[in-house]
């Protein structure tokens, strides 16, 4: 077998997937400096676990054990009950950017690609019904307590609007203003009982909606995600292989909670008031170029109210480049969502 | 094998179509620096998506506009870029290129391949100006990197795709790998932030946000007064927040300045109807906006609380029925009687004993018609008791349905023979229990007072030999004994009155009855002194 026979025997089982380059056509002649290598198509490392719907897997914890099951698979595609995702030559691949879960258990999908939010039944599966809402550049989507949803379009219009249950726009309320210079930044909405806030550079919340949709003229802020009555908490990574977690207020803590590899990025900081969830992207990479990454997971810590670990779990990694806004939602009920992007469709998984 | 050629012969026509000529093959870019860089890569924020190109302005004008989904969306104006055409551009690779100038050497199948104009990175030492690029061979996108977060989420500059335009947003790096051009020069940056010395306001500090308060040229990392008001950061209350006065009410250590709870109640200072006094009730008794820990007014009754003799309950008139200070409005014993208003059946008026007459849940005391017989209590003959007609039989101003006396004759009415009329003798003739003077038949002989010929002795007969009118009773009683065999009887008797057996039989038997009888009825008389 010859060397490029060897290499694209290797990427196909996905353990080399993007592991040598090949020189592009266009480029100029190549040096010294960058020897020819041979480039694979890019191949997403196997899942944790299979998109196959009703799949159930109990997972080991410290002290309380959680049990992961898919409730939603969707197919991509247009029709109803598919969700949308793009993989375009030459911009942003996208898939269901953020979803909610509301009080009896649905899942709200913010299908944007598609211009609707899709809502699947927690126990069949199955779609229910879905809402047009006009626009494919909303990122984020919560449910609003009067009813309908307010959805996050941080980069084209730059607004929350509020769409009553039928998709219909009712109010909307700019993001730049006092205390959000950059509409850019925002990482997260939340609706609470006092309004409607912003999170900035995952750090800040600026409130920029009273409970009725209308812009706060006040904007005010808070040093973290509020949950209820949680105390303020913010997180942070250290690559090394740590989330820090700090909760400032009543029954506040700062934890430091120790992964088994490096963090990429976080992905959750939620909490129900009782139990805080730091859900982490961790994986390694290889020490020489081109610096791929393996044993990717992410791995959902459950803190107490000291900060003390409770339990852990793992769920899948995401398997592509598609980008995603929001990719852990924890239900009224405490119950952890992950919308996950998948090569055949997404599928909503659930811990409890 | 033959699958992976299949696929980057595939490939080839895309590359041609996206690369164009790329400069002179072997010559190294130009120096730049990561900040020149990032510069240029700012200026694309708000240009149009433009599939297969890459020229934009640096006055920001002229954005241009995508419709429709690239390829085959529709690009008008003559500015924008797509992906790969920003990142080329913003790199100046594989040479200096106006960014007004249309240039699209490279596209994200290059940027993922190798090239002598950039190399691969690890994610863990990623700098501003770096970029991110992942391609599938029918699929790609790149972006510029200009910091990270505390979440690994990435600061990112890029040309998104049709809908969105070129952007400036905080996003993640899943699925992508690190690219950094050569011959990029990394300024002098002494704390590593990532910002250059020349730059760097706190060029000693890791402070890649390079925040500065009071805008003093000084980043707050390295300013002792990132507020500049005169309190060392160590020892201000609210170090971002000019507060000089350094006024923390609710001692919490966080001046009220930068305290989004000011009374550390639990509500925000926004929504706190009382934010320097902790009330976490939020109690507003009148509605009027201002919670009742910080109202002059509680009850909104136009009187300050500290002259407000009922601070709680609306009561601009002050009434104070019992004049113990606290006002009527919120006494619970108005009237002192030691009955609580909730249950005092006349609460401004002391009547402890509560009595209500008629029985109509006011007290007598308020009741102006306490007996409800239609006669108003003032000018009542008998106020506590319903006499509607007022009848008063002896006159004295005290109504019969109330006088003990109602005849006024000195005997009380239980034991007046005749209540009503007055007869303080009490004389009784007929010992029936009824006075003579409302007595219709008073010897009680069976013959009405009006028509007796003797109405004080029994003389059911009603015999008058003379007939004078005056029945022989009468006449006789005066003159003697009308039946000398009655009174030999009693005379026979201790006291006067006996019973005798002997000779018991015959027609004296009758007699001796008719004795016995007369013989009682006048010792009864002599007892009540009956005339």
């Amino acid at each position: 077998m010859t060397k490029l026979g060897t290499l694209a025997a290797l990427a196909s089982t996905g353990v080399l997937a993007a592991a040598a380059f090949v020189r592009p056509p266009v480029s100029p002649a190549p040096t010294a400096k960058a020897a020819p290598l041979v480039k694979a198509a890019w191949a997403a490392p196997a899942p944790v676990v299979t998109g196959t719907p009703g799949f159930t897997v109990t997972q080991p914890s410290a002290a309380r054990s959680f049990q992961v099951e898919e409730i939603v698979f969707a197919a991509w595609g247009t029709a109803v009950g598919e969700l949308g995702r793009s993989l375009p030559r030459e911009a942003n691949p996208e898939g269901p950017m953020s979803f909610a879960i509301d009080d009896a258990g649905r899942v709200h999908v913010l299908d944007q690609l598609n211009e609707r939010i899709s809502v699947f039944d927690p126990v069949s599966g199955a779609p229910a019904r879905a809402i047009p809402i006009g626009s494919d550049t909303a990122q984020d989507l919560v449910i609003d307590p009067a009813g309908g949803y307010a959805l996050l379009d941080r980069l084209v219009t730059r607004d929350v609007k509020f769409v009553d249950g039928k998709g219909v726009l009712r109010t909307s309320v700019p993001l730049v203003g006092p205390n959000v210079p950059e509409s850019g930044v925002v990482t997260a909405l939340f609706a609470a009982k006092d309004g409607f806030w912003v999170e900035t550079d995952h750090e800040k919340l600026v409130r920029i909606a009273l409970p009725d949709g209308s812009p706060d003229p006040l904007r005010p802020t808070l040093d973290g995600r509020r949950f209820g009555a949680s105390p303020l908490l913010r997180a942070a990574r250290d690559p090394a292989g740590y989330a820090v977690v700090s909760a400032v207020g009543s029954g506040g803590f700062l934890a430091r909670v120790p992964f088994t590899a490096p963090v990429l990025e976080l992905t959750a900081l939620e909490s129900d008031g009782v139990t805080t969830f730091v859900g982490a992207h961790i994986g390694r990479e290889t020490r020489v170029a081109p610096f791929q990454l393996f044993d990717e997971k992410v791995v959902v810590v459950a803190l107490d109210g000291a900060g003390d670990e409770v339990g852990r779990f793992e769920l899948p990694p995401p398997l592509g480049p598609e980008e995603q806004f929001k990719t852990m939602v924890l239900s009224p009920k405490g119950e952890l969502h992950q919308l996950h992007v998948g090569a055949t469709g997404a599928s909503i998984r659930r811990a409890r | 094998m033959k699958k992976l050629l299949a696929g980057v012969l595939r490939l080839i026509p895309v590359a041609v179509l996206l690369g164009s000529a790329a400069g002179d093959a072997g010559a190294a870019p130009a120096s730049m620096t990561r900040d020149a860089i990032i510069n240029l890569g700012k200026t694309v924020v708000g240009y149009s998506y433009w599939w297969g190109h890459g020229r934009w302005r640096t006055d920001g004008a002229q954005h241009g506009s995508c419709k429709g989904s690239c390829p085959s969306c529709s690009h008008s104006g003559s500015y924008g870029a797509d992906c790969s055409g920003f990142v080329g551009k913003a790199w100046q690779v594989p040479s200096a290129s106006p960014i007004t100038t249309d240039a699209h050497p490279y596209s994200t199948w290059s940027f993922a391949g190798s090239s002598p104009y950039w190399d691969p990175v690890s994610r863990g030492s990623v700098k501003a100006a770096d970029s991110f690029v992942y391609n599938t061979g029918s699929a790609g996108h790149i972006w510029l990197y200009k910091s990270g977060d505390g979440w690994g989420s990435s600061y990112a500059y890029e040309c998104k795709g049709c809908s969105y335009g070129c952007v400036y947003n905080l996003r993640g790096t899943s699925g992508y790998a690190a690219r950094r051009r050569i011959n990029v020069l990394d300024a002098p940056d002494k704390d590593g932030d990532g910002v250059p010395d020349s730059k760097d306001n706190c060029d000693t500090v890791d402070n890649v946000k390079q925040t500065d308060t009071d805008k003093d040229g000084k980043g707050d990392a390295c300013d002792t007064d990132d507020d500049n008001d005169g309190i060392l950061d160590t020892k201000d209350n609210c170090d971002v927040v000019k507060n000089a006065d350094q006024k923390d009410t609710d001692k919490d250590g966080k001046g009220d300045a930068c305290d989004t709870d000011d009374d550390n109640d639990g509500i925000l200072d926004t929504k706190d109807n009382c934010d320097l006094v902790a009330n976490k009730t939020q109690a507003d008794l009148d509605k009027d906006g201002k919670g009742d820990a910080c109202d002059t007014d509680i009850d909104g009754d136009g009187i300050l609380n500290e002259k407000d003799n009922c601070k709680l309950v609306k009561n601009a008139d002050q009434k104070d029925s019992d004049g113990d200070g606290k006002g009527d409005a919120c006494e619970t014993d108005d009237d002192s009687d030691g009955v609580p208003d909730a249950t005092d059946n006349c609460p401004k008026v002391s009547n402890p004993e509560q009595e209500d007459a008629d029985g109509d849940g006011k007290g007598d005391a308020c009741d102006d018609d306490a007996d409800a017989d239609g006669v108003a209590s003032a000018t009542d003959n008998c106020p506590a008791v319903a006499n509607p007609d007022q009848k008063d039989t002896d006159g004295d101003g005290k109504g019969d349905a109330c006088d003990d006396d109602t005849d006024g004759d000195g005997v009380p009415n239980e034991t007046d023979l005749c209540p009503t009329v007055a007869d303080p003798d009490q004389l009784d003739a007929d010992d029936d229990g009824k006075g003579d003077e409302c007595d219709d038949d008073a010897d009680g002989d069976g013959v009405l007072n009006e028509k007796d010929n003797c109405p004080t002795i029994a003389n059911a007969d009603q015999a008058d030999a003379n007939k004078n009118g005056v029945g022989d009773a009468c006449e006789n009683a005066d003159k003697g004994d009308v039946d000398p065999a009655a009174d030999a009887a009693m005379e026979g008797s201790t006291g006067g009155c006996s019973h005798s057996s002997a000779a018991a039989s015959g027609p004296w038997l009758f007699v001796l009855a008719l004795a016995a009888a007369a013989c009682a009825r006048r010792r009864s008389n002599l007892r009540s002194g009956a005339r």
